[in-house]
Parts: C-alpha cells; sequence; structure tokens
C-alpha cells in the first residue's frame, strides 16, 4: 500500500483546506467533550475525589484508541509515523507545568479546553475561567524572559516514551492498552465503592 | 452499556496482543523530494566549516559528528569530537530524532551519500560538512595561512578562532531546518 497520511504532508490538500479540517475536527471535539459531560464543572473536579472517573476513562479511550490506529495504520503502510508531528519533551518544566495546571484544574473545574466547551454553552464559570486563563498567559508572557532557562531545560527532544526507554513500539502498545483496560476496571470498582459510601450502603 | 464497554476493552486487548506477534511497524519512511530538491537548491544540507567550528568551540550539545572515511586517515586526524564511522556501521544506528548529525568524507561525494541514506531512514536533521575535511583544513585550521603550509602537521592542535564572523543567514537556515 502507498503511504498517503498525513494528509496535509502528502500533498492530498493545502494549507486553506487544512484549516478548514482543523475547523471541523475542533467542532467534533467539543461537541463530544460536551455530551462526555465534560462542560460541567461539578462532573470534572469529581474525578478529584474519585466519585466520577469519567475524564480519566475518556482520555485513556481516547489514547487506546490512537495508539491502536496510528500503530496498525503505520503497520499497514498507509500512515507514514515519521511524519507525525511530536512534540519536544522537557520533563521537568512539564512537570512543574502539570502541577500547576491540575491544581488549576481543581480549584476552577476547568481544564483550557473544557472551559471552552462549558463557555459555548452559557456557562458563566466557563468565562470566568477562560479570563483567568486570558490573564495566566498574558502575565507568562511578561515573565517569560526570567523563565527560559527553566522552560528550556532537561529538552529530550521529540521523542516517543518507548524511545526514551528503549522499548519496541509494538510492545509499548501492548503494555499502555493493558495498563489502560486495568485502569478502566480499577475506575469502575472505585466509583462504585464511593456510589456506595454516600448513598450509605454497605 | 456494560456489555459494549466489555466488548470494545476486549476488542482493544486482541488489537494490542497481535500487535505483539506483528512486531515493531514497518518503518516505511517516504522521502518528500520536493522538500529535499529545496534543500540542496539553497544549500540547507550543508554545514559551513565555521559554522562547525563555532559550535565545537561553544561546546554545544545535541549534535553528532561523523566521519566517514578510513580508520588510517581518521587517525591521522580527525575533527575534534568526531566518531569513526563505516556506512554500513552507519545505516545500523540508531540516532535519537533530535540529535542532528553533521557528516564529512575527504570531499564531498560520500558524505553526501551517506546524508542521502539517512533522509531514506526518516533523519531529517542530517548535514554534511561543506567541502569535506579539505574545507576544514583550509577554512578553519589554516584560516590565513599561505595554500603551501596548508596540511596540518600537528593532528590535534586545532585552534579555532575566538571570534568568528556572525553569518546571520545560517540563524535563519537553522530555523528552516527546525521547522522542516
Amino acid at each position: 500500500m502507498d503511504m498517503n497520511a498525513p494528509f496535509f504532508d502528502f500533498g492530498l490538500f493545502g494549507e486553506g483546506t487544512s484549516f478548514i479540517v482543523a475547523f471541523f475536527v475542533g467542532i467534533g471535539f467539543g461537541f463530544f467533550l460536551e455530551r462526555a459531560g465534560f462542560g460541567s464543572a461539578r462532573k470534572l473536579a469529581a474525578q478529584f475525589y474519585f466519585t466520577d472517573l469519567t475524564v480519566f476513562k475518556v482520555m485513556f479511550t481516547a489514547v487506546v484508541t490512537a495508539l491502536l490506529g496510528l500503530f496498525w495504520l503505520s503497520w499497514i503502510g498507509f500512515l507514514d509515523l515519521s511524519r507525525v508531528n511530536l512534540l519536544p519533551s522537557y520533563p521537568l518544566p512539564q512537570a512543574v507545568g502539570g502541577l500547576i495546571f491540575g491544581i488549576g484544574f481543581v480549584a476552577g473545574g476547568y481544564c483550557p479546553g473544557t472551559a471552552c466547551v462549558a463557555s459555548s454553552t452559557g456557562k458563566l464559570d466557563g468565562f470566568v475561567h477562560l479570563l483567568g486563563m486570558t490573564t495566566g498567559i498574558l502575565l507568562f508572557g511578561e515573565v517569560f524572559p526570567y523563565l527560559i532557562n527553566f522552560y528550556d531545560s532537561t529538552a529530550l527532544g521529540e521523542v516517543t516514551l518507548g524511545d526514551a526507554i528503549g522499548v519496541p513500539s509494538n510492545i509499548m502498545v501492548f503494555v499502555i492498552v493493558v495498563f489502560a483496560v486495568l485502569g478502566f476496571v480499577a475506575a469502575g470498582r472505585i466509583e462504585d465503592r464511593s456510589a456506595k459510601k454516600l448513598t450509605g450502603e454497605p | 452499556m456494560k456489555t459494549t464497554n466489555r466488548n470494545l476493552a476486549i476488542a482493544a486487548l486482541v488489537l494490542a496482543a497481535l500487535a505483539l506477534v506483528a512486531g515493531e511497524s514497518s518503518h516505511r519512511v517516504s522521502v518528500d523530494p520536493k522538500e529535499f530538491a529545496y534543500r540542496i537548491q539553497n544549500e540547507l544540507d550543508h554545514m559551513d566549516p565555521l559554522e562547525l567550528s563555532e559550535w565545537i568551540s561553544s561546546k554545544r550539545e545535541g549534535f553528532r559528528l561523523i566521519d566517514l572515511r578510513t580508520a588510517a586517515e581518521f587517525a591521522g586526524y580527525h575533527i575534534p569530537g568526531a566518531e569513526l564511522m563505516a556506512l554500513p556501521e552507519l545505516m545500523e544506528m540508531k540516532f535519537r530524532k533530535d540529535e542532528t548529525i553533521v557528516l564529512y568524507s575527504e570531499g564531498g561525494i560520500h558524505s553526501a551519500q551517506a546524508m542521502f541514506l539517512l533522509w531514506t531512514k526518516g533523519y531529517n536533521n542530517v548535514f554534511m560538512l561543506k567541502g569535506g575535511i579539505a574545507a576544514w583544513e583550509a577554512d578553519v585550521l589554516h584560516k590565513g595561512d599561505t595554500p603551501a603550509t596548508k596540511r596540518p602537521h600537528a593532528p590535534d592542535s586545532l585552534s579555532v578562532p575566538r571570534t568568528l564572523p556572525k553569518k546571520p543567514q545560517l540563524r535563519e537556515e537553522e530555523r528552516f531546518r527546525r521547522e522542516c
């Protein structure tokens, strides 16, 4: 089979069309986030209290779907994985960023994407979250020159998890899928236990 | 709903188990001739000897310098930090994707061939030293010498100029390479 994906890289469509495609992908993404209940701050924050692990399940479903899709499409020769854009890894600043992100998430009830979803359905807290996010971005831009050394520290480049620990991609696929499925089972049990606690059932 | 979830989980596990049997994805990498033609046309596949000397003197990280000449030539003289590698050995190497690979040979033909082969293996950050070791000797080792004194007598006594001419277009090229 001839490789023909990523479509943009192989010239199937130009930059103008890519914006239109991105627009519809974005609309679809927002729609499914909203349908999964991610427009509700209560539902999103509930994951931190282990009473509703929908976020975990939706995210890992997306990871497993994309992982298997990318692996098998590449394996049959449809997709050139070397042309798929990877974000570079900076473990230390990313860990600190993740912590700040988590604090913002549990305090405000939204992450950036879900704040957009909530505000698009007219939720006031979604708008306030977006306002805070924009202010944070502006502040970050102002202090960026002082943070640049930390921002660029521990650069690993565009590496995958398998590259970083020296494990072949097919084994990584298997390990991650098994962990995800075990995670789903554990999440279901945790939710059941939390529900029983809330309702006072033994 | 629970049955659907269970069926989907089973399907995912089956596909993951098959991945174990199937082995790593085929690693067939396609080369975009237009992109590489653009690089070659605009000399973005080259590294200037002065720029390389600047990288070495500033102890720049994240790049590998590969000497493709014979072991005897390498022992006679090599650019500081270079690794001797024969072409078949180079093809077996697994470089990190973020590493910049600079190749050099006596002139340029051998390193150009190696660069093409690495491009076909999916390594995009590969460059050849413009003019090979001969240009390095002329532009860096013997900068300002008369032609009669060009060959190095003390192989590793590299003297990198303290101040190198700034070449703004090189920064632009580097940015282009990163974007590619």
